[in-house]
């Protein structure tokens, strides 16, 4: 059923009965998730963690030709310096104060969409929702209204508030829903003549990981258009026209993709989340048959097999225990790659399981079904706990947030600026991997003064201790 | 003077609030806010290349308050968080940060506070949110509120201290250079004899914050420390003495700590001979640039662009020691009334500049800049854009710093003036470089 006709995007939660919180063995979590609807979970103990606010200002600031207002405090635009040091991004703050939290800031906001489009000639402005206007309840449309007489961008509305869904993802639903329902060129709907080119969706993966895609595609000549990151607003208004669309993950570009195919009749090839040699074949071979290349692809993929298995032969992970700490489209083909390096998955973070997801469970065919396994956005305090009840050699993860796993004995891995997408993901990653032990011994140097910041007594306890059936 | 503010370089009151105390040891922050509030401002730090705090980012505790809470009220939820972060995280103090969603809302977070207080517990609380200033507001409210309320919670030792000092004003991560600021600060006074309570730093802030009551002068390097400084002098009746800014070079260090001294009866012979030693070092290093200094240096017209501590301080060194003329000052940290006058709003940058201008606004800053004709601009990332267009140098002296790490660099005192020598006279070196390439292709 395609949700391009709804106003906004559903959280997570309403629309895929969404689990952010859980903490207990594999098995239990395959158990937990079966039936028609997921029971929530929450936990009275929590940490700072990334919300779908964040998460949308992120998909936003790699669209080029774009302006962003955020609706809201100057605070909620901090992370603009975050995006800016890596993409030159234009936002606006409206600036709110404490009168207009009283008042409404209807006024600021129509002087910040003006100002947006006379200094930057934005071809399309979006307008992020914060919580201070989502409890006030500014008359965000109105004002859009208004406006569209006045400019010719496109003016739309993000309709994040930061405290409606425990998932951040939901933020990336937000912003491609909006895309979808307002950038994305409606044309003859399903009947639109298509063009010689893919669309690749691409939301959270860093520079690496794109460009090591890229050059998949680029080696296979298959002209392709990037979005929304790396996109210009032409591309995504033409996405309609695409042959088909790739995710690079499909739990965060599924809903794009699903409604492209179904709103305009582009298909939709759902592959794997290209992580290592397996998963990287399964991409290229479903895209190359839909595009009938499969013999040139084929010797594509034997070529850079070849070379890959050459250079990791060596087995970084030799007998060691892993935390991955990912996502669980990403963890189906990376448990394999670690049982591939030589290691062992000893435990797994995932931030959110769902209605549609949970079937990857039982792809993870190289884990055993009593291992660990936390769902949390971040919550490192339950992580150092689990981490000190069973000493794991590495903690590999997604985010930049890995130095507690020192402290518990761990040899940590970020791979927030590393690639493992692709081949040559695969080949930085083996290089990271291979060196990674350099740094183990080092925290205990700079910690040698700086006592831990969780107690003895909570890592002695149960990890889940704070994660609560939800009582509604 | 625009009300919406593009690409603003200063985050909100909590913002403020979180980044000063996540830089005391000793304090564990529990956020009273949606999940994200506390990773924005940890995401902007981060861009600057700031390092870490004791708790930070996503370690900050953090009620993650949710729509229910929104609807019905988020103060059993902040009880519940309050009781489980003490079980849980090990500090000194624990400190409850309000925010827009919960002042919004109405939750009575001091009753949350106080009741923790009644079972023995050392948890005290900041109510301000978001929409009420900016990160240079939330320092101050923060840092008055714990000198105020720490004796809620901690025996305050009786003793007045002739010799030890309290510093207010040089704010974390705001001042890019806060920690190495701080540690200048501090090899000074303790030059003269005296013990410091910097509350930031490798010292445990907790302990400093219950010593503070005794010392006997409060040192304010920014109008933003005066809160905390009025709030001692309020309740245990220490005097205070406020500077624009932290003292860069020999001038300025020896009227800092003549004034200090004079305040607190120092002995005369010992702070010459400190100060002695302090200029015959200096001078040292500084006379041997003579030659550097009359080819490259001297004449140079500069636009400084930062909060008005660091733009005063770093501009009239600048001014002083290398022959600078400063032709633009912008202030980034002024939110009184936009009517009041300039020589009201900051009368040493009015003495030091040609023309000054308040404003945190990238874009009329970037304009600022685009139609003044100067050598050099001494601003943040976010001016490189404008450098970059009218190729010009620019040197980062102010937050944000984009792609850098910063440890414990300093531009205060003598020994960071001559760092300030060694990054402005390489900038003019490659301005000169600049214009070479320019000229060798004009030529050709």
């Amino acid at each position: 059923m395609s949700f391009i006709d709804e106003r906004k995007a559903l959280t997570r939660e309403k629309r895929l009965s969404t689990l952010s919180n859980f903490d207990s063995s594999l098995s239990a979590l395959t158990d937990e998730v079966q039936g028609t609807e997921i029971k929530q979970r929450i936990r009275t103990l929590t940490q700072s963690t990334y919300d779908e606010i964040l998460y949308a200002l992120q998909a936003l600031s790699g669209i080029e030709q774009t302006a962003i207002v955020v609706h809201g405090v100057i605070g909620c635009a901090a992370s603009e310096l975050y995006q800016d040091q890596k993409k030159k991004v234009q936002w606006y703050s409206t600036n709110l104060n404490e009168r207009d939290t009283i008042l409404g800031g209807d006024e600021k906001l129509r002087k910040a969409v003006i100002r947006a489009y006379e200094e930057t000639h934005a071809k399309v402005i979006f307008i992020v929702g914060t919580p201070v206007v989502a409890i006030n309840n500014d008359d965000v449309n109105s004002v859009i209204l208004e406006l569209e007489e006045e400019i010719s961008a496109k003016i739309i509305s993000v309709t994040t508030d930061g405290f409606k869904s425990k998932a951040p993802v939901t933020g990336y639903d937000i912003v491609l829903h909006s895309l979808l329902r307002y950038v994305v060129d409606r044309g003859d709907g399903v009947n639109s003549e298509k063009q010689d080119f893919i669309n690749v969706v691409t939301l959270s993966e860093n520079s690496e990981n794109v460009a090591s895609i890229v050059k998949i595609l680029r080696d296979l000549e298959i002209p392709f258009h990037l979005l929304p990151q790396f996109a210009k607003i032409e591309d995504i208004e033409q996405a309609g026209r695409a042959r088909v669309t790739i995710t690079l993950n499909p739990d965060e570009g599924g809903y794009f993709a699903k409604e492209l195919e179904e709103v305009f009749g582009v298909k939709y090839v759902k592959t794997s989340v290209p992580v290592g040699i397996r998963g990287t074949r399964h991409l290229i071979q479903k895209l190359a048959k839909e595009l009938g290349i499969e013999e040139k692809a084929q010797r594509y993929i034997e070529q850079q097999e070849e070379e890959a298995e050459n250079r990791i032969h060596k087995k970084p992970l030799d007998g060691r225990s892993v935390f991955l700490d990912i996502d669980l489209a990403s963890a189906i083909h990376f448990t394999d790659l670690v049982e591939k390096l030589g290691g062992e998955v000893y435990g797994l973070g995932i931030p959110y399981i769902d209605l549609e997801n949970r079937a990857d469970l039982a792809k993870l065919d190289s884990v055993a079904k009593t291992i660990p396994v936390v769902i949390a956005n971040g919550q490192y305090y339950e992580k150092a706990n689990v981490l000190t009840k069973k000493p794991i050699d590495y903690y590999i993860s997604f985010s930049d947030r890995v130095a507690f796993a020192a402290e518990q004995g761990s040899i940590p891995v970020s791979l927030k600026n590393t690639g493992y997408l692709g081949y040559e993901g695969l080949f930085q990653l083996v290089r990271r991997l291979e060196r990674s032990e350099k740094g183990q011994g080092i925290y205990e140097l700079r910690n040698t003064t700086q006592n831990s910041l969780y107690k003895a007594t909570w890592l002695k306890k149960s990890s889940n201790w704070y994660v609560k059936q939800e009582v509604k | 003077m625009q009300t919406t503010i593009k690409s603003p370089r200063n985050g909100c009151g909590l913002h403020g609030a979180v980044q000063t105390v996540q830089e005391i040891k000793g304090i564990v922050p529990i956020v009273h806010s949606n999940s994200g509030c506390a990773i924005q401002n940890y995401l902007a730090n981060k861009a600057s290349g700031l390092a870490n705090g004791y708790v930070s980012g996503e370690s900050i505790f953090s009620t993650d308050a949710q729509e229910r809470h929104v609807i019905f009220g988020g103060a059993s939820r902040l009880r519940e968080q309050i009781k489980n972060t003490i079980k849980v995280a090990d500090g000194d103090l624990y400190i409850v940060l309000n925010s827009c969603e919960s002042a919004m809302v109405g939750d009575d977070v001091e009753a949350m506070t106080r009741e923790s207080r009644e079972q023995g517990e050392s948890v005290i609380e900041n109510l301000t949110a978001g929409f009420h200033g900016d990160s240079h507001y939330g320092y101050e409210t923060v840092v008055a509120d714990i000198v105020k309320k720490i004796p809620l919670v901690k025996n305050i030792e009786d003793g007045k201290q002739d010799n030890l000092v309290n510093v207010f004003g040089i704010i974390p991560q705001k001042d890019i250079y806060f920690k190495g600021d701080l540690a200048e600060v501090k090899r000074i006074l303790n030059g003269i004899g005296l013990e410091v309570n910097t509350f930031f730093g490798p010292v445990n802030g907790v302990e400093e914050f219950t010593k503070a009551p005794n010392a006997a002068l409060n040192l304010v390097f920014s109008k933003w420390g005066n809160k905390a400084a009025d709030q001692l002098g309020e309740q245990y009746g220490i005097p205070k003495l406020e500077f624009t800014g932290v003292p860069t070079g020999p001038k300025a260090v020896a009227e800092f700590v003549n004034e200090v001294a004079k305040k607190l009866s120092i002995d005369e012979e010992a702070v010459n001979g400190f100060l002695q030693n302090e200029e015959e070092e200096f001078n040292y290093y500084y006379q041997g640039l003579t030659d550097t200094f009359y080819e490259e240096l001297v004449g140079k017209s500069v636009a400084v662009v930062g909060d008005e501590s660091t733009v005063v301080r770093v501009g009239g060194f600048l001014k002083d020691y290398l022959g600078a003329s400063v032709e633009i000052a912008i202030i980034t940290d002024y939110f009184g009334a936009a009517e009041r006058s300039k020589e009201e709003k900051s009368k040493e940058a009015v003495d030091l500049a040609q023309d000054v201008y308040f404003t945190q606004d990238a874009k009329e800053i970037q304009d600022i800049l685009a139609h003044n004709d100067v050598d050099l601009i001494l601003g943040s990332s976010l001016e490189n854009p404008v450098a970059e267009k009218k190729e010009i140098v620019s040197l980062e002296i102010s937050y944000p710093v984009y792609y850098k790490t910063i440890v414990n660099k300093t531009y205060a005192g003598n020994r960071g003036a001559l760092t300030l020598i060694e990054d402005y006279s390489t900038a003019v070196k490659a301005a000169r470089h600049l214009r070479e390439q320019k000229l060798q292709q004009y030529i050709r």
